[in-house]
């Protein structure tokens, strides 16, 4: 791969926000300490705490974090807009909506999986049966996906005031954002499966590039409609998997992909795993933030994201208010 | 005819249900150069598109090589034909090299890397276009004319065979006008077919053997440029007075539209 050095400096962020993710938290631990009792194998409390609470969470962030950039990266680049992201689209939505019923319901990991998976594809079919045709141009699927929130956060509701109350504050803590990940089996299904479908949006990366020029270009250039589905569809299961291990955490995917361009330009092929690298570094360092701002009291990590990607979408609006 | 690249039949197509052109049948020979004028909105953009597969017809049918052209997938229909639309809305920033590998695209499978053959090709076309010195600046940066340039080098690395192209030079300067509509002549000396929307009658009727015009979604007239282009006509198509002449150097028809003329 060309252009090889443009992730020296992104990765050397990468490896500082895993380290800092280890880190930081309730009882800081110093590096020199890990590095030293890793070298030596020895078993102390420090070094429990940060296998089985801080590595999990660590990855975990890391993984959403991911999944959320990549799918807003493709998203922005298949609506040809720079506010698309799993948020505004109303994917995470329907996937949300999906997993608030399988929890109240006390259905089975399977079936939270099915759910996501149906509330979100569901989300995207209504967006691209609305916007097709009109070459996915224009601020109809915008209003669409806000529509779409909409409606599926009014249902969570709907489903959370009928429901048990004891289920109903599970639902509310993960909704709220939750990386508290405990390393099971789940955590590492899902976590595989985000790498998986990253690497296959990766592999469709010409593909996204020749959409991202619009519908009929790509339509000429030879692109199916049924590879498009397929990339849409890949993309929304990103951001269930996203809101499966990791809630509700918004402007990740909005925001980091907007970042990665400055590095990466416009091309998917490094776009993606620019996004990827971006999102897990600053989904690390939020939750490490959320951790250890007031101490000891732990802040929901989409506070943290909403309050540094609002600000972040305030600026990218007024630089671009001409736009609008 | 020759061998019938197009075979257009009671062909009816639209955006929304709204009927654009209505019930339209011609055919197209290999190895012609048509050129498709007539008012704006009168079908010209909307035929290229029901003819190149990215429009569903309302009804009717189109052949394409002899076959229907809803039968062809998209790969194969791009390997055999290549269009050139206008691209609008935000332009990425991709280098015009990129740009051009695009026109691989339908002969690439999903696994595969750049390799020397794609390189080959889009170097010969790029210096057949003149752009060569354009290939690692970014598609955004370029002029209109250099885009077009681009985008059509990018169809010819796709397909020379047959070539489609709406409205390839209606904001270029006279150069960058000129300079596409050269390629396309050479091209179609060589033995491609070429259908070209315009809106300039004087740039049809120079390079053209044949112009369909449109008015109101049906075919006012067509034929050889030299045969149909009248002061009647035009007026009849643009509901405006035109003066007719020659061009003193190549010979072929010249109009001259009359300000103040409007019917």
């Amino acid at each position: 791969m060309k252009k090889i050095y443009i992730y020296t400096i992104p990765g050397l962020l990468l490896i500082i926000s895993i380290i800092t993710g280890l880190c930081a938290g309730a009882e800081f631990i110093n590096p020199l300490i890990i590095a030293d009792n890793i070298i030596n194998k020895s078993e102390s409390l420090k070094m429990e705490i940060l296998l089985k609470i801080r590595f999990p969470r660590v990855m975990a962030a890391a993984f959403v974090g991911a999944a959320l950039s990549v799918s807003g990266a493709v998203f922005q680049s298949i609506f040809r807009n720079p506010l698309a992201d799993p948020f505004i689209t109303g994917v995470s939505g329907g996937a949300s909506l999906g997993i608030s019923a399988a929890v109240i319901f006390s259905l089975g990991p399977l079936a939270t999986v099915f759910f996501s998976f149906t509330g979100s594809i569901a989300a995207i079919v209504i967006l691209y049966l609305l916007s097709y045709g009109r070459g996915f141009g224009g601020g109809i699927f915008i209003l669409a996906g806000v529509a779409l929130s909409f409606i599926f956060s009014s249902s969570v509701m709907l489903l959370f005031s009928v429901a048990e109350s004891q289920s109903v504050h599970k639902a509310i803590i993960w909704m709220m954002g939750d990386l508290s990940s405990s390393g099971d089996v789940g955590q590492v299904v899902v976590s595989a499966l985000i790498f998986a479908v990253t690497l296959l949006l990766w592999i469709y990366h010409r593909h996204i590039n020749i959409i991202s020029l619009g519908r009929s270009f790509s339509n000429s250039a030879g692109l199916s409609d049924s590879e498009l589905r397929i990339i849409l569809i890949l993309a929304s299961i990103l951001s269930a998997l996203s809101v499966i291990l990791g809630g509700i955490i918004p402007f990740v995917g909005l925001m980091i992909p907007h970042l990665a361009r400055l590095v990466s330009g416009h091309d998917n092929r490094n776009l993606i795993p620019l996004s990827a690298i971006g999102g897990a570094s600053f989904l690390i360092i939020s939750d490490a933030v959320s951790r250890s701002l007031i101490f000891p009291y732990e802040i929901p990590v989409g506070v943290i994201t909403g309050l540094a990607g609002g600000i972040f979408f305030l600026f990218f609006v007024i630089r671009n208010r001409q736009v609008y | 005819m020759k061998e019938p690249v197009f075979l257009v039949d009671s062909l009816s197509a639209g955006y929304g249900g709204k009927t654009v052109i209505n019930t339209v049948s011609f055919g197209v020979g290999r190895g012609e150069f048509i050129t498709l004028i007539g008012p704006n909105g009168a079908g010209k953009s909307t035929i290229i598109k029901a003819i190149s597969g990215s429009l569903p017809a309302y009804s009717g049918r189109v052949l394409f090589l002899g076959r229907n052209l809803a039968e062809f997938r998209k790969k194969e229909l791009a390997s055999e034909m290549s269009v050139v639309n206008p691209v609008n809305g935000e332009i990425p920033d991709f280098s015009v090299k990129m740009f051009l590998s695009f026109g691989r695209f339908p002969f690439r499978k999903l696994f595969s890397f750049d390799n020397m053959e794609d390189d080959a090709v889009i170097g010969e076309m790029a210096s057949r276009c003149g752009i060569v010195h354009l290939l690692e600046r970014s598609i955004r940066e370029l002029s209109a004319g250099e885009f077009q340039l681009v985008q059509v080098c990018r169809a010819l690395i796709q397909n020379r065979e047959v070539l489609l192209l709406d409205e390839p030079v209606s904001n270029l300067d006279y150069r960058h006008m000129i300079q596409v509509m050269d390629i396309l002549s050479a091209l179609n000396k060589t033995g491609s077919t070429i259908i070209c929307a315009l809106h300039d009658v004087n740039t049809a009727a120079e390079y053209s053997s044949r112009i369909i015009a449109f008015k109101n979604g049906v075919i006012n007239f067509d034929g050889n440029p030299e045969k149909v282009i009248s002061e009647e006509a035009l007026s009849g198509l643009y509901d405006s007075r035109f003066f007719c002449g020659k061009n003193p150097v190549t010979g072929r028809p010249s109009v001259y539209p009359v300000p103040g003329s409007l019917v």
